[in-house]
């Protein structure tokens, strides 16, 4: 047993190490590349004097490139990617299925329509935080609406609030459809709303940051408070009752903090597919499904996704790939080896 | 009445002195152009030429059809023949461009209907003139177009192939425009228009005008060292090249399409990395936006030579749009905006 628990500690920290080196690899390319040439040593530099580690002069132009262009980008992809992953996870642990993410109660959907209404409206084009708010707000709308036609009588059900987010998923999809028909009329719009559908990290700032950072901590954080009871929950609600969870709560607020950390990515990235599906099975695939562990390193696994996603996309295509494309076209086939290879391993629920 | 008196006030120095200024490079107002605009639309809008005989029906029309492949940025020609067996004297044009240049060469009362864009300010310089006129049907209202019973409907290379193939189901004559985005083609497909419906003088008239507009307009233009390198910056971050109408727009006025000199072929997205290291001498940016505020509160873009020197300008996104005779007037517009101070 000794031995056993020692070969999964050691998973986990390899896993937890290559992440890291991962991250922090990606991170440096992140910064240092771009249309910009800037000498490497220039951009340590410049983030050094940022993060007031040092001081000494330096260039204006880089400073700006480095500090206000490409660091925001970079941790707008990292606190995206770790959302998702992060979403994914509890939503697969609460409704026991290996196929459900972010999306399947219609949130990403919900918050899709919502930063569509935005664009279309031009509410997004007057004030930055228009789209994100709507993003964030139609999120929240979305569950408030899912959970009311699943509950009868305070009782709420698992299979009801899957079929019902289904059903919101179909309706807010023929909506956003529908905007975007209208919006074909409006050439510029049109071409903003497809972009954006298709999940773009192009030109985000601190201002991004700001908007998805309080989101991805306030909902990582509420995760963890609960994180004991949703590996329970992930057994059965009897074993958990018997436990002492308070089961209603523990769900509730878990699908809550859930979409607060999907209506966040999605409003200031787009749709990024794949992330929220993914990361999850792969590392379950290698640690197993225990929460406490599972939550941050998927997080770290799809933060990792997306910043390279976004650097190939960034650095290496240059043509007008957007990352949420590129997610899914690698993300897609990816799934599939894994899914063909470890069949076994997978069922677990 | 201090009150009445301070709020005239108010309004006289507003209309006299701010509203200008405010508008001049990015309010609602135009800004001064080598040539006045209103006069220079009108010219553009009815053209009359030598009368040619109004025989030879049925007619059997030879022509390169033009068509633009939008991945290899390359036109491909093909020689087709089309007979027209009598004057067509019920004329539907079913894309904007074409409008426009009917507009200009066809006796009105010849155009009995107009498609939606065509009477659509954002799509369209004859909008106020076509919703007048009338009437109007929606681009997917087929069955409207053949309830109106024309003899002649001009389609593009974008409009639909089942709009196409119910207009051949109702035995409706359609004729099938090719490329339109630049002076030259336009020029070609006015004259080509022009034999189908008859009026070869008029559609010679109108490329007349056109070249005596261009060469007026830039004999206006100030003689610089060396030639302005404008940007066109949209909402999504995208900007057009090579294959665009803002890049014949700028050849035009001899102005630099920045996009265009850094190879970009239809359109496409930059950063404002990207954006700072082309560093324009000024960029566009469509005036239904917010744009423009954006671009000059943006951290990264207030190194760039354009926002320091305040030279980032708002144009109606109608003129970019431009597939006909109109293209002048986009370039009178751009020119006025480019060399603000020399007009």
């Amino acid at each position: 047993m000794k031995k056993h628990f020692s070969f999964l500690l050691r998973k986990e920290t390899v896993l937890s190490a290559v992440l890291v080196v991962l991250l922090l690899l990606g991170g440096f390319f992140a910064v240092s590349y771009g249309s910009w040439d800037i000498e490497t040593d220039q951009v340590f530099k410049v983030l050094l004097v940022k993060l007031r580690l040092l001081s000494g002069d330096i260039n204006d132009v880089e400073t700006t490139i480095v500090w206000d262009g490409r660091m925001p980008r970079l941790i707008v992809a990292f606190l995206v990617g770790f959302s998702l992953a992060a979403a994914g996870c509890i939503m697969q642990g609460i409704f026991k299925n290996p196929m459900a993410s972010p999306g399947v109660i219609g949130i990403s959907s919900g918050a899709a329509l919502g930063a569509v209404i935005a664009i279309y409206l031009g509410l997004a084009a007057k004030t930055l935080f228009a789209l994100p708010l709507l993003a964030v707000v139609s999120s929240m709308l979305t569950l408030v609406l899912v959970f009311a036609i699943a509950t009868s009588r305070g009782h709420t059900s698992i299979s009801t609030l899957l079929l019902a987010g289904i059903a919101l998923n179909l309706i807010f999809g023929a909506l956003t459809s529908f905007v975007i028909t209208l919006s074909t009329r409006e050439f510029d719009a049109g071409r903003v709303i497809v972009t954006w559908l298709m999940g773009d990290l192009n030109n985000r700032s601190w201002d991004h940051v700001n908007i998805v950072f309080p989101t991805t901590f306030l909902a990582y954080l509420g995760t963890l408070f609960f994180v004991k009871d949703l590996n329970i929950l992930m057994i059965d609600e009897e074993t958990a009752a018997t436990l002492g969870v308070n089961i209603k709560m523990a769900r509730n607020a878990l699908l809550f903090f859930s979409s607060l950390q999907t209506g966040g990515a999605i409003a200031v990235s787009g749709v990024i597919g794949f992330v929220g599906l993914m990361a999850p099975h792969i590392v379950r695939g290698l640690i197993g499904p225990d929460n406490r562990k599972l939550i941050p390193l998927a997080g770290l696994l799809g933060a990792v996704f997306v910043i390279y996603a976004d650097l190939f996309v960034r650095v290496i295509v240059k043509v007008d790939l957007k990352v949420g494309i590129l997610t899914s076209l690698m993300g897609g086939p990816f799934f599939l080896y894994l899914l063909i290879k470890h069949r076994k391993r997978f069922e677990y629920l | 009445m201090k009150k009445t008196t301070f709020l005239l006030g108010f309004v006289f120095i507003y209309l006299c002195v701010l509203h200008p200024w405010l508008s001049q490079c990015h309010g609602d107002g135009l800004p001064k152009t080598p040539l006045d605009m209103e006069t220079l639309h009108n010219s553009l809008s009815c053209v009359r030429g030598e009368t040619k005989s109004d025989k030879g029906w049925p007619r059997k029309i030879e022509y390169e059809h033009e068509v633009y492949d939008f991945r290899k940025d390359a036109l491909h020609q093909e020689k087709k023949t089309f007979v027209m067996t009598s004057k067509p004297l019920r004329i539907i044009p079913h894309a904007v461009g074409v409008s426009e240049i009917l507009w200009a060469i066809c006796p009105r009362e010849r155009i009995i209907a107009f498609n939606e864009f065509s009477a659509d300010p954002q799509f369209s310089l004859i909008a106020d003139l076509v919703r007048k006129r009338g009437p109007i049907f929606g681009s997917k209202q087929t069955e409207l177009v053949i309830g109106y019973q024309p003899d002649l409907v001009f389609t593009v290379f974008y409009s639909g192939a089942d709009f196409k193939e119910k207009l051949k189901q109702a035995k409706i004559r359609y004729f099938d425009l090719g490329y339109f985005g630049t002076i030259a083609s336009i020029k070609r497909q006015s004259l080509l228009i022009g034999r189908i419906i008859g009026e070869e003088g008029n559609a010679e008239a109108l490329v007349k005008t056109i070249d005596e507009k261009i060469q007026g307009l830039r004999k206006k233009l100030p003689r610089t060292t060396k030639p302005i390198r404008v940007l066109y910056y949209d909402e999504g971050g995208y900007i057009p090249g090579k294959s665009s109408n803002f890049e014949s727009i700028c050849n035009i006025i001899e102005v630099i399409n920045v996009g265009a000199e850094q190879g970009i072929q239809s359109w496409s997205q930059i950063d404002y990395e990207t954006l700072l290291k082309w560093d324009p001498d000024m960029i566009i940016v469509p005036q239904e936006s917010h744009l423009r505020e954006q671009l000059i509160a943006n951290e990264i873009l207030s190194h760039a030579k354009a926002t320091e020197k305040g030279k980032v300008c708002e144009i109606p996104g109608v003129y970019l749009s431009v597939d006909s005779q109109y293209m002048i007037l986009s370039a009178n517009l751009l020119a006025g905006i480019v060399y603000e101070e020399a007009f």
